[in-house]
């Protein structure tokens, strides 16, 4: 499949077959670049191969920046894989909650049972604005988990 | 090598870019070395260098300078490898999970800003041989099975298959 000159038997197809429908069921792309082989071995009677694959997900696909084989020969019978992950030029914005369609009544129950980290009689400034920033965490966490995410678009904005 | 430990200081280009390497060692200490020492001709040194068949002695793999190595523990001569650079162990978790077999190995990489700070979950490699090519993969050889906190979030995996 990485090498589109070669010519597949029955029998390799279905041996590759095996492989490869595993990995897209899942799904994984292949980041192979076809027609760029991985193997070559030294004597002359053995075809160049693509042994090598390189499978990604589909989340982490657009991340993919380039696989390429810029390495010389290291002496070895396989090609070295160079594969650069880089930040897409529009990423999605980070998943925001729904705050419309939360779930108030659920909310309600579960700040009935939420309480306050303890808090000592005497404590220093520190001690205090740590104690405030755990409790906001908590509350804001409560919040969060009973709201559903938007369904953003990488042309949302940001907020 | 202190031209790529230069070039790891700077966090903006640790962060832009993000190289893997993989390649197939066949045992040889004269292939691993010429592979670390031809990072050189690349615009970043890789953060990531996933190998099949590493080199060892008795066992124990090569090292190589700025980067840690990891491999299913002894007994028996390990098929894959992992270098990390020593910079993304520092700036990242990194968690490597070792299976029953010796040609398997899964790497967890979790950032709490996320990869690229985006809103993502671990990167995780995988790197895996087969010794049996009529053997065929199953699901148990996919990453999600192997790190509990990937199974909810399965967004940033590699999957390496060389048969």
């Amino acid at each position: 499949m990485a090498d589109p000159l070669r010519s597949l038997s029955h029998r390799e197809y279905t041996l590759s077959a095996q492989y490869l429908d595993t990995a897209f069921d899942a799904p994984y792309h292949l980041l192979n670049t076809l027609g760029v082989y991985t193997r070559f071995l030294f004597d002359t009677i053995s075809r160049l191969s693509v042994l090598d694959l390189t499978l990604a997900n589909s989340s982490l696909s657009p991340f993919v920046s380039s696989w390429d084989t810029p390495i010389p020969s290291t002496g070895s019978d396989h090609v070295p894989i160079v594969i650069t992950l880089q930040p897409p030029a529009i990423m999605p914005p980070p998943p925001t909650p729904h705050w419309a369609l939360l779930d108030w009544s659920l909310v309600k129950g579960a700040m009935i049972d939420f309480s306050f980290p303890l808090c000592l009689a005497r404590v220093s400034v520190n001690a205090l604005a740590r104690w405030f920033d755990i409790s906001s965490i908590q509350l804001t966490t409560l919040m969060t988990s009973h709201a559903p995410s938007r369904h953003l678009c990488p042309h949302s904005k940001l907020w | 090598m202190e031209n790529l430990l230069t070039r790891f200081t700077d966090s903006q280009a640790f962060f832009q870019s993000f190289p893997i390497v993989l390649h197939n060692c066949s045992g040889s200490w004269g292939i691993f070395l010429s592979l670390f020492h031809s990072f050189t001709v690349l615009p970043y040194p890789p953060l990531i260098v996933a190998i099949q068949n590493p080199p060892s002695r008795r066992f124990v793999l090569l090292t190589f300078l700025g980067f840690i190595s990891l491999a299913p523990p002894p007994p028996g001569r390990s098929c894959v490898a992992i270098y990390i650079a020593h910079s993304l162990n520092l700036h990242l978790s990194c968690t490597t999970v070792f299976h029953d077999t010796l040609e398997i190995i899964y790497e967890d990489i979790f950032s709490p800003e996320g990869l690229f700070r985006s809103p993502t979950a671990p990167l995780g490699l995988s790197r895996y041989t087969s010794s049996q090519p009529t053997a065929p993969p199953t699901v148990q050889y996919l990453p999600k099975m192997f790190s509990p906190s990937c199974t909810l979030t399965l967004s940033q995996v590699i999957l390496t298959f060389t048969t």
